[in-house]
């Protein structure tokens, strides 16, 4: 075998083991994390960061215009990630959570953009339907208020759309002028 | 007049400028939503980008930096034989170089591979080599769903490696050509 030969050899045993038993070694103390990163820390802080956002989501206000017969709820969130995140549309029904009568379908009035640790709101707005005023009037006559759940839940953000089927309730919606 | 093997050259040179390329352009990138999660990927570079948490993995790290040393010196050497391909040494540097695009190509398209069927076959998510999916993850205890696009693209680099790859094995044949 000629020096050329060895010479080309040792480059290729050099380059195909270098870099790989140089992290080996970078990494003695701790081999595990040559294949799991102490970064994945970093990732289940994000998750958890992520978790937290959506607790943050809280029902500031809600306004009833009876004229237009449309609802509007007006929801705060703080995103706790470290990026912008961008929700695109929420739908979901709103169902009157004493006898499951469906009064409307709301949705987020205009995309609107989660800067990170500060408050964003959101706007959902619902039109009653004439039904829905009907069964306001006949059901829930007397009352200022009433408990409704917000049923199949969809939420788009930044293209990935999370849907539930739980509902969430809300307490104490006004109802203003609509009882008979 | 001097002799030079004319595509060994342009496969050299090719060689270098992929590598250099690779860390601005990924090969093949793969992403969730609208950049929510984001892996760009070559034989020189992988990134991982998660809700803004990015990081590399050392023994990837070292798998490309490998290949980068790989495809620089073959580059290199290519050059060297391509200039001087009538020495009696310039067989051994091509037989050396030749090879070493093709093995990054390959490798390369049969990680993605293995990488889709995995995640197709263990985890039941459908994400093409090339295209666009929606893949559906259910909680059933908490009644939620979560749909997600991916989209998966080949980038121009991974061509011009295929092209460079082409090159390098045309020098090889055009070899026995020179006296």
């Amino acid at each position: 075998m000629d020096k050329i030969s060895i010479f080309l050899a040792l480059i290729n045993l050099i380059v195909a083991t270098g870099p790989m038993l140089s992290i080996l070694v970078i990494h003695i103390s701790n081999p595990i994390e040559v294949i799991v990163p102490s970064e994945v820390q970093g990732l289940s802080e994000t998750l958890v960061s992520f978790g937290e956002t959506l607790q943050t989501i809280e029902l500031v206000n809600v306004t009833y215009d009876p004229d237009s017969r449309t609802i509007t709820l007006l929801f705060s969130v703080i995103s706790g990630l470290d990026i912008d995140l961008r929700i695109d549309s929420i739908t979901a029904d709103i169902v009157c959570a004493t006898h499951g009568y469906t009064l409307g379908h709301a949705s987020l009035m205009s995309p609107v953009t989660l800067v990170p640790h500060i408050n964003s709101y959101l706007t959902v707005q619902s039109h009653w339907t004439y039904e829905a005023e009907q069964h306001i009037k006949g059901q829930h006559n007397g009352e200022s208020t009433i408990n409704v759940n917000l049923a199949n839940i969809a939420v788009n953000v930044d293209g990935v759309v999370i849907q539930t089927s739980q509902p969430v309730t809300l307490t104490n919606i006004p109802i203003g002028s609509l009882e008979g | 007049m001097r002799a030079i093997n004319w595509l060994g050259l342009i496969g050299g040179v090719a060689s270098i400028a992929l590598v250099v390329l690779s860390p601005y352009i990924p090969w093949w990138r793969l992403t969730v939503g609208e950049d929510l999660f984001v892996v760009n990927t070559s034989p020189f570079n992988f990134n991982f980008n998660f809700l803004g948490s990015s990081f590399t993995i050392p023994v990837i790290l070292a798998l490309n930096l490998s290949s980068i040393l790989m495809l620089l010196i073959s580059g290199m050497i290519m050059i060297v034989y391509s200039l001087n391909p009538s020495k009696t040494y310039s067989k051994r540097l091509l037989y050396f170089a030749y090879k070493k695009p093709m093995y990054s190509v390959i490798l390369f398209l049969t990680g993605i591979i293995i990488l889709t069927l995995t995640l197709n076959l263990m985890f039941n998510f459908n994400i093409p080599i090339h295209g666009d999916s929606q893949v559906s993850i259910s909680n059933v205890a908490q009644a939620t769903t979560i749909i997600l696009p991916v989209k998966t693209s080949f980038y121009w680099p991974l061509w011009f490696a295929i092209l460079t790859a082409i090159m390098c094995i045309a020098a090889r044949i055009y070899h026995k050509n020179i006296k």
